[in-house]
């Protein structure tokens, strides 16, 4: 069996395995036949290739899971990881409230202990020049606010965790 | 000519201006909150000085500290760039008290054109048309029921307002009272002034605008326009110079009213009167800028002119460095707004580390920027990291030279609108000159890529493949006779 390699794209998973090295590569990647030659590294970030008769200049970037690929004008952004525990880690538990996008924080309208309601007003972002509320996605008692009024925050930042109703 | 200057400004425009004034052998001075200690606008300027502040954002806007800075510094004169303090009356009365130059225009007219509705009515009494409008007072009710007169659609606006901040398009009375409201209490968070106005919609309208300069006693010169329709949320991604099909008499009744206006308020320095165009030519006065524009460079690239060093020669003379007649348009000149973010995701900023950085060079070709590779993109600042500003001889060449650029510009780690701008500009109606500034939204679907064919996400993959150091070994070092036995076998 070829050694394979698998990415995801889009979610999408994509397994690629090398089948032959001469004449020229023969890249088997979803089911599809893929033709390469004459690959030469321009820099550390950028090679040269001739693919399925097209010559293509390829920048990348490694960041942890993520390859980034740019060609003719586009970038993609891959997953270099088992996808099933790519779509594992995806699911965010309704518990803990996330940041869509990084942010500043406007006011917060709750504190921890606090009961409150699906839909209700927890805390009001700013992102993109435009105050968003952030609401309750279910009933609940508020466990912690990890966030005070004019704090800034990234991507993915735990902004109010949410426990059961005793 | 000063022999000191402090940037009161970070990214791209400190490093713009630290450019200039090293050309006139002016000694620069950086200031950089923490978090920039490593920036390229503070390795860029021959000394430094580290503002302190909560947030990096807070440091920037500290008007004691940077006074200090430029005090203990002896700075001759002061450049406040584009945002943060540029547009803020009271910075530029501080700096003028402690005896530098402010390198703008004087703290009254700062005042004067800052506030919206106080600008609108100047213009008014100057001759310059304005659309119809209606001002907020105590009475909200009041204000609803005039707005309404104008009719719908029609436009919300903070009076302290710019950049899109506080400002909302409303279709219907249903949703006037809500909108004024939210458009309050954004005005009040951003400006600590709740006061709106509504004004009429134009429909399908474009943004024109026009470089002035003035020498502060009434004489004022004019650098052409620039057209901004390529909007989204009232910001700014593609502006070009000159104006794409507009006619050189309207394009001359356009720049003389700008003239006129600067010359009423006796402008002193570099600003830009901005103007909305109605598709059956009518235009009228949107704003006037106070500063220098992120767009500058289009007008630099077309009138062949440093619009920094006639700053720093207005500031230091209180005379224009050139007259009416030496200003030339020849060519034509885009700019594209490299910003961290996604385009197709709504926009959202996007942060993270610069891993990668190419950059076009060629002689037709400017990349303005405030990063460098390895530098990481956090929330903390404008999303705009860079303007890629590309010239030809005509409006087809400058749009194929940007293309390529694009093509040639590599930043990788983190999301930009890199692709999204150059479908932009590969964009039919982009090319034919159908613009306006709901250009973006009526082209989204055309602007989309179209997703991968299942041929294309086996090239990308195999591309992605070919990056891993371990493929690369098993595809290209395999010794012969190996390599054309086929596939490896666990035996």
């Amino acid at each position: 069996m070829a050694q394979s390699f698998n990415f995801s794209l889009d979610e999408r998973p994509i397994n690629v395995s090398l089948i032959k090295c001469s004449p020229v590569l023969e890249i088997l990647a979803n089911e599809l036949t893929v033709h390469v030659s004459s690959v030469a590294q321009v820099n550390s970030n950028c090679f040269t290739l001739i693919i399925d008769g097209k010559k293509k200049t390829v920048w990348w970037a490694r960041d942890d899971d993520a390859i980034y690929i740019r060609f003719d004008g586009r970038t993609h952004t891959l997953s270099y990881r088992d996808a099933i525990s790519a779509s594992q880690q995806a699911g965010v538990s309704d518990n803990v409230i996330k940041a869509d996008m990084p942010g500043i924080v406007v006011n917060t309208n709750c504190n921890a202990g606090d009961s409150v309601k699906l839909g209700d007003v927890l805390i009001v972002i700013e992102s993109m020049k435009m105050q968003i509320s952030i609401l309750a996605p279910r009933d609940g008692v508020i466990k912690e606010v990890n966030i005070v009024a004019n704090a800034t925050f990234e991507k993915n930042a735990e902004l109010v965790s949410l426990e059961e109703k005793e | 000519m000063f022999e000191s200057i402090l940037i009161a400004n970070r990214g791209e425009i400190a490093c713009r201006v630290i450019r200039t004034a090293k050309e006139l052998g002016i000694e620069t001075i950086a200031v950089y909150h923490h978090v920039d200690r490593m920036a390229p606008h503070v390795k860029a300027a021959d000394r430094s000085v580290e503002l302190l502040g909560d947030t990096p954002t807070a440091a920037y806007l500290d008007i004691e500290q940077i006074i200090k800075a430029a005090n203990e510094t002896k700075a001759q004169c002061l450049h406040p760039g584009y945002g943060f303090l540029s547009e803020n009356a009271a910075f530029a009365e501080a700096v003028e008290k402690n005896n530098i130059v402010f390198v703008g225009p004087r703290p009254e007219v700062i005042k004067l054109m800052g506030d919206k509705i106080i600008s609108r009515e100047f213009a008014r009494k100057a001759g310059i048309p304005i659309a119809p409008s209606v001002t907020q007072t105590d009475d909200l009710s009041k204000f609803l029921k005039e707005a309404e007169k104008i009719g719908f659609p029609l436009l919300i606006k903070a009076s302290a307002g710019g950049g899109g901040k506080g400002m909302s398009i409303v279709n219907e009375v249903a949703s006037l009272e809500k909108q004024a409201k939210t458009a309050m209490s954004e005005a009040e968070r951003y400006f600590a002034d709740s006061r709106i106005y509504a004004e009429l919609y134009v429909e399908n309208p474009r943004h024109i605008e026009v470089q002035i300069l003035g020498d502060g006693r009434g004489n004022i010169i004019h650098a052409y326009e620039r057209e901004c329709s390529i909007q989204r949320r009232f910001q700014k991604v593609i502006e070009e110079s000159p104006a794409p099909a507009l006619s050189v008499e309207l394009r001359d009744q356009i720049c003389a009213a700008a003239v006129d206006l600067a010359s009423k308020a006796k402008y002193l320095n570099a600003g830009t009167v901005e103007f909305i165009l109605s598709p059956d030519g009518s235009f009228y006065f949107l704003e006037m800028n106070t500063r220098l524009q992120v767009e500058h460079p289009v007008t630099e690239m077309v009138c062949s002119l440093d619009l920094v060093k006639a700053q720093l020669h207005i500031a230091a003379s209180k005379t224009l460095p050139y007259k009416q007649s030496e200003i030339k348009q020849s060519g034509h000149a885009i700019e594209c707004r490299i910003c961290c973010e996604e385009p197709h995701n709504d926009f959202r900023p996007a942060t993270g580390d610069i891993k990668i950085l190419s950059v076009p060079v060629a002689s037709d070709i400017r990349f303005d920027s405030g990063i460098a590779q390895g530098q990481t993109i956090s929330a903390a600042f404008d999303s705009m990291i860079g303007k890629l500003i590309c010239f030809g001889e005509d409006r087809d060449a400058a749009i194929k030279n940007a293309i390529g650029g694009l093509n040639d510009l590599v930043i990788l780690g983190v999301s930009s609108n890199i692709d999204y701008l150059g479908q932009i500009l590969k964009a039919t109606d982009f090319k034919e000159m159908i613009i306006d500034t709901g250009f973006l939204e009526k082209n989204k679907a055309t602007l989309l890529f179209e997703s991968l064919s299942e041929k294309g996400i086996s090239t990308v993959a195999t591309m992605a493949a070919l990056s891993l150091r371990d493929f690369k070994a098993l595809a290209l070092e395999t010794p012969e006779p190996y390599a054309s036995m086929g596939a490896w076998r666990n035996l």
